[in-house]
């Protein structure tokens, strides 16, 4: 606000303080005559309606005593039988409404008649009365009122007895009268005192016995014990008009009046504010003549300052116009004023102060254009403040601030981190350098970005100010070119894991670190099994999507001090830093398999694979990292050709790793000079007991390993082409050696092979076996290819077409270890299933596993249902065997009944057995 | 200068509240819901017992009055109606109003005053006489209760009764209680109360073509709306075929033919309303305010009936009755 402004406004302010300050002793001294003739006024109203008030109580209970003292008289006088004394005061009690009940007692208080208003009353009801005080004291003569008591409805009573004189004492009889009060209290309460005025009446022990609010009374309120002030009580008439708070808490003010005869206390009573109305209404009146003078007193006082006021506002706005820069300002001087000289003296004082600032803008233009022109970010600091005074906009669009929000902030301010540079040690270098070339520092940019730059500082001066002139480069682009070059040197670019590279740098990091704290950590090594499948069936680009869904998977289950690597094609590793003890590994080893095990969606299919996890403890297995890889690729090979999904390394396995690697490149010799043999597995007849078939069964009789089971080189060859040749081999010996059977005399015995999912894939498979049935003069009925349900679903469309194909030339089909894939018979109906070999995990436990025997009974049932024959495979003894007849399983194999054999062997075994039957 | 302003601005404000200070007081707004006209009488010594205290119609009290001609499902909406309008006070005209009043329970209905109602607690009015649980008073018309004086009234003017018929709802409150005391007062005077439990108009005219002559002394009703109702068309004219005097609660039904009624005055109970309706429009709870009982009772006998049984009335009896119809 100017100041001449806030001069009228104290001119304002201090006539008004006087005009309240006269008015205020005015308004008082009336208020005061007023307010005492206010009191005198209410004080006789309150006074008048008390006294009436007692009036009508004496109203009340006059004629009652006198009607009481002519029934008296009139009993005392007149001789009467019973009935008419019963008649006599039911007309007594009939003139006077408010009488409930009288009642006529003798000398010796026995009760001769009695008659209610609203009661039945006989013989049996009168009683004698020789404890009532009030009826002994009226035996006596004596008029007795009883203290107010209240009905069974919580109205008020109270009882007259009045003596009847006799001839004698013995004659004397009493009268008693029970009044209803009601009556009495209301005519009280219509007494109308202003709006909200009202009676109350107390009695001599100062307990309210009748107010507005029948509450109060019901409560037995003692007025003694209110804020009602005792002077009310203590005088034997009217009381002065006094204001006090009710016993409600209310302002109030009243008047109290006795009553000599009943001993009771009228109160009057009126709400202070009620009687004080009228005061207010002279107060408001008073306020508004006030306010009308004010308002009118300030708007003049405000009209003349404005008049006197002007050309002192035009001066106080000419020197705020030349402060905030505006140096052209002249102020027109007015004639006759007292402010005339001063005002010449401003305008020269303006005219030197442009000129001046006309020289200093043209050497800031110059600058200004300078250092606009600059390749480099430019600001121009402060040496004292600390503040930016001028920037070139490549600086304000470097920062990603406007150039009016960066000058004006202190340079440290745009300062990435002051601890490393700072305006103080800027200073301190430019002393001894005079020049400073710095790399390699940061600028902190608008939203707290970090740009890395470099910058050259100099002294530099304008005017009289001490200034820096700092030049900013951007050299982000440079870093961040570096930054990824480190980056694809260390991750692998489809899954965006960290590659080989980074693996052995973070293990050799690690490495070093346990040796220092003592801590163990382990490496994951984990290879997918039929990966290569996918990628061989479905193309790469499905085997990418597959490898890049395996990161998030595998990085919810780790911890985030793991480390998850891809070491390229279907491997990954995980560095695991910190582990409790061993059963956490194996629970971060199952985790992981069970996510890569879980079905993945590639363009619409659902594929599923498995995982080989090896695990290798440092320091205990190796303290280098080349070393603790090698060990967790051992464990990890040992666990997928032993099918036991993850394995610890142990010395024991070296061995077999080292065989196994040359096992794959000793297949094609083992064909050439048959290595391979097949074992047959019988399929017996539960019901009868006879063979039906085999199970042809692969052996690798290896050179130097002894006789391998499949489990030990099918999943090395199943990632190759050669299990192609491998299934033709199986399947031409398989033919041959069932014809051998039927030159022994089984000519109805079956034979089964186990085909792999990559058989399936491969459409010319149905060809083959044409072509090798054919050649052993073959009828492909009695070939049975036994396949998984994993395999069926790798391709499940080129599978069906594979599958139908067999069916379709004759060639029975069975599903091999059912029940511990996720596909259900329904599913399987897709494709021509003649027969179900439920898996040995169920058939093991049947008889101790309840959930086992259900599976087992609705799989035969089901199976039954859709013209499919059933297998149980694994039977492992007699019970099993029993039970699964019971259930109504048609085959069975089992070790318990028959190992596995050669041929030969099993042919004997065939011989042996037909022969016993014979026998 | 912008201070100056604005105290001008404050001042003029002042100026304007301070003249619209003295507002008029603004009248009260009482709302009444009847059942029939049968409640006019009560409706009307409100009425003019509230004018008595200084409430001038259409001055300082604007009244609304719902009646339901007979229709009781309409008293629930009325009284609803009425809420909705801000009335001051609710006034029920009997208990039938009353008990829809309660029914509807609305937390912004206002203080209720009923004129005319009987057994307050058993229908469940009021939790207890001390304590109502609502906010309501009113009068209690003691109709059952004065069963009992009633009975009294009938061995006065008929000394020779002995055996006394009773036709009563049980379901009804203030009819099983009306029995109740008049078998306690029968009880005193060695009579008898024959009570006949009955459920329809079927059943009393049953009971009723069931009544041999002389069977019974007099027949005493008891407050029970349905009975009330037959009294017309079913219990005048057998009771006059029978020659039995019939004692009732209610001066409209000598009117229509009984003998004789000892009760409250429908008229009076509207004024004695007045009173608590005056306490309430001035800022006292209803809730603290006990029901009232009435404060006159009339006993009333039709002459003609007298002649008719050819009654003579002793002294007492004589001294007994208020007025002859």
């Amino acid at each position: 606000m100017s100041a001449p402004k806030r001069i009228a406004n104290r001119i304002v302010l201090l006539v008004l303080l006087l005009e309240i300050i006269s008015i205020a002793i005015w308004g008082t001294l009336t208020y005061q005559s007023s307010q005492r003739e206010l009191v005198n006024t209410i004080g006789g109203q309150l006074s008048e309606t008390n006294f009436r008030a007692r009036t009508e109580i004496a109203n009340f209970f006059t004629p009652l005593a006198i009607h009481a003292d002519v029934i008296a008289s009139t009993i005392a006088s007149v001789p009467m039988s019973r009935e008419e004394m019963r008649s006599f005061l039911y007309r007594a009690m009939r003139t006077r409404p408010e009488i409930q009940e009288l009642s006529l007692f003798d000398a010796k208080s026995n009760e001769l008649a009695k008659m209610s208003r609203s009661e039945s009353v006989s013989d049996s009801d009168l009683r004698t009365n020789i404890n009532d005080a009030d009826l002994q004291s009226a035996l006596q003569g004596n008029r007795a009122t009883s203290l107010i008591s209240f009905s069974q409805y919580f109205e008020p009573e109270i009882r007259l007895v009045f003596p009847i004189a006799g001839k004698t004492t013995a004659d004397n009889m009493a009268l008693g009268i029970r009044v209803n009060l009601k009556w009495l209290w209301d005519i009280l309460q219509a007494q109308r005192i202003g709006t909200s005025g009202y009676v109350y009446v107390v009695d001599d022990s100062f307990n309210l016995i009748g107010h507005i609010d029948p509450s109060y009374v019901l409560a037995r309120l003692n007025v003694s014990k209110s804020s009602i002030p005792s002077e009310l009580f203590s005088g034997s008439g009217l009381s002065t008009l006094t204001q006090y708070k009710n016993f409600e808490g209310d302002e109030v003010a009243g008047v109290s009046g006795y009553d000599p005869i009943n001993h009771w206390w009228v109160v009057v009573e009126q709400p202070a504010d009620e009687v004080l109305a009228p005061l207010n209404r002279i107060i408001n009146r008073f306020l508004l003549v006030f306010i009308l003078a004010a308002t009118i007193t300030v708007s003049l006082v405000l009209l003349f300052s404005k008049i006197t006021m002007r050309p002192l506002e035009k001066f106080e706005k000419g020197i705020a116009r030349i402060a905030a820069g505006e140096s052209t300002v002249r102020i027109d001087v007015p004639a006759d004023s007292e402010l005339s000289t001063l005002i010449t003296a401003f305008n020269g004082m303006a005219e030197n102060l442009d000129d001046r600032i006309h020289e200093l803008r043209e050497a800031e233009r110059k600058y200004r254009t300078l250092i606009e022109t600059a390749s480099d970010s430019i600001i121009v600091v402060d040496e004292v403040s600390g503040r930016i005074r001028l920037a070139n906009r490549r600086a304000a669009q470097l920062l990603g601030y406007s150039m009016e929000a960066l000058v004006d902030m202190t340079f440290n301010e745009i300062l990435f981190d002051t601890n490393i540079i700072n305006l103080m040690r800027i200073d301190e270098e430019l002393k001894t350098e005079g020049f400073i070339n710095n790399h390699g520092t940061a600028v902190k940019g608008f939203d707290g970005e970090k740009i890395s730059v470099d910058f050259s500082a100099s002294r530099t001066g304008f005017g009289d100010a001490m200034l820096l002139q700092i030049a900013i480069r951007d050299v982000r682009e440079r870093q961040q070119l570096i930054e990824e070059l480190e980056y694809q040197a260390t991750h692998d670019s489809l899954t965006q894991l960290p590659n080989r590279k980074m693996l052995i740098t973070d293990i050799t990091h690690c490495l070093r670190d346990n040796s220092d704290s003592g801590k163990t950590s382990a490496l994951f090594m984990v290879d997918l099994d039929h990966f290569k499948e996918i990628n061989d069936t479905l193309g790469h680009r499905a085997g990418d999507i597959l490898l890049k869904e395996i990161r998030p998977r595998l990085t919810q289950r780790l911890s985030p001090d793991d480390l998850l690597a891809r070491l390229g094609g279907d491997e990954f590793a995980v560095l695991i830093r910190n582990f409790a003890n061993e059963k956490d590994l194996v629970n971060k080893a199952k985790h992981i398999i069970d996510a890569i095990r879980q079905p993945f969606s590639i363009d619409g299919l659902t594929v599923q694979i498995g995982a080989s996890l090896g695990v290798a403890i440092s320091p205990m297995h190796g303290i280098e990292a080349g070393e603790l890889m090698k060990c967790a690729d051992i464990a990890m090979y040992h666990a997928k050709v032993n099918r036991l999904g993850f394995a610890f390394y142990s010395k024991n396995l070296d061995r077999h790793s080292r065989e196994r690697l040359t096992m794959l490149s000793d297949v094609t010799a083992a064909l050439k000079h048959e290595q391979f043999v097949l074992h047959f597995h019988p399929k017996i007849c539960m019901k009868t007991g006879e063979v039906k078939g085999a199970e042809a069964l692969i052996r690798w009789n290896h050179p130097t390993l002894g006789l391998l089971s499949p489990n030990e080189f099918i999943p090395l060859v199943e990632v190759s082409e050669r299990i192609g040749d491998i299934t033709r081999w199986v399947i031409n010996d398989a033919i041959r050696g069932c014809n051998q059977w039927r030159n022994a005399g089984e000519e109805n015995l079956r034979v089964a092979v186990n085909l792999s999912a990559r058989n399936l894939n491969d459409e010319s498979l149905p060809k083959t076996i044409e072509k090798l049935v054919n050649a052993h003069d073959f009828d492909a009925r009695r070939l049975e290819v036994e396949i998984t349900e994993s395999a069926l679903i790798v391709n499940p469309r080129r599978s069906r077409n594979v599958v139908a194909a067999l069916h379709d030339y004759g060639v029975r089909v069975a599903i091999d270890d059912y029940g511990t894939g996720y596909s259900s018979i329904a599913y399987l109906r897709q494709f021509p299933i003649d027969e179900i070999k439920i898996d040995r995990s169920f058939v093991r436990q049947l008889s101790s596993n309840r959930s086992n025997a259900a599976i087992v009974r609705s799989t035969i049932d089901l199976a039954h249902s859709l013209d499919m024959t059933v297998v149980a495979e694994g039977v492992e003894d007699g019970e099993s065997w029993e039970t699964l007849r019971d259930l109504g399983c048609d085959f069975g194999q089992s070790y318990f009944v028959c190992k596995p054999k050669p041929q030969d062997r099993f042919v004997e075994w065939l011989l042996r057995r037909t022969e016993s039957e014979v026998a | 200068m912008i201070i100056c302003k604005k105290l001008i601005g404050t001042l003029i404000i002042l100026i304007g509240a301070i003249g619209c200070s003295n507002t008029a007081v603004e009248p009260k707004r009482v709302g009444i819901v009847l059942y029939g006209g049968s409640r006019t009488p009560q409706s009307d010594g409100l009425i003019d017992g509230l004018a008595e205290l200084g409430y001038k119609k259409d001055q300082n009290i604007l009244y609304s009055v719902l009646n339901a001609n007979n229709d009781k499902s309409k008293l629930e909406m009325y009284a609803g109606q009425l809420i909705q309008e801000k009335v001051d006070l609710l006034v029920a005209g009997g208990g039938l109003e009353a008990d829809a009043i309660k029914k509807i329970g609305r937390a912004d209905a206002p203080p209720t005053v009923v004129l005319y109602v009987n057994s307050i607690v058993e229908r469940k009015l009021v939790a207890t006489r001390a304590d109502p649980g609502w906010n309501v008073t009113g009068i209690d018309n003691l109709n059952a209760e004065l069963s009992e004086k009633r009975i009294e009234l009938v061995r006065d003017l008929l000394p020779k009764s002995k055996r006394i018929l009773i036709l009563y709802y049980p379901n009804i409150d203030p009819s099983r209680i009306g029995v109740d005391f008049a078998r306690k007062a029968a009880n005193k005077f060695q009579m008898e109360v024959v009570a006949k439990a009955v459920q329809s108009v079927e059943e009393i005219r049953a009971e009723m073509n069931n009544i041999k002559v002389n069977e019974f002394d007099a027949m005493l009703t008891v407050p029970t709306a349905p009975i009330d109702n037959a009294l017309n068309d079913i219990i005048l004219p057998r009771v006059k075929q029978l020659k039995l005097p019939l004692f009732t609660h209610s001066r409209s039904l000598v009117e229509a033919g009984a003998l004789a009624s000892y009760g409250a005055p429908f008229y009076d109970l509207g004024k004695q309303g007045a009173r608590l309706a005056d306490k309430v429009l001035r800022g006292v709870s209803a809730a603290k305010i006990p029901f009232e009982t009435p404060k006159t009772f009339v006993y009333s006998v039709n002459r003609s009936e007298l002649e008719f049984l050819g009654l003579t009335l002793t002294e007492l009896t004589k001294s007994q009755i208020n007025e002859y119809l």
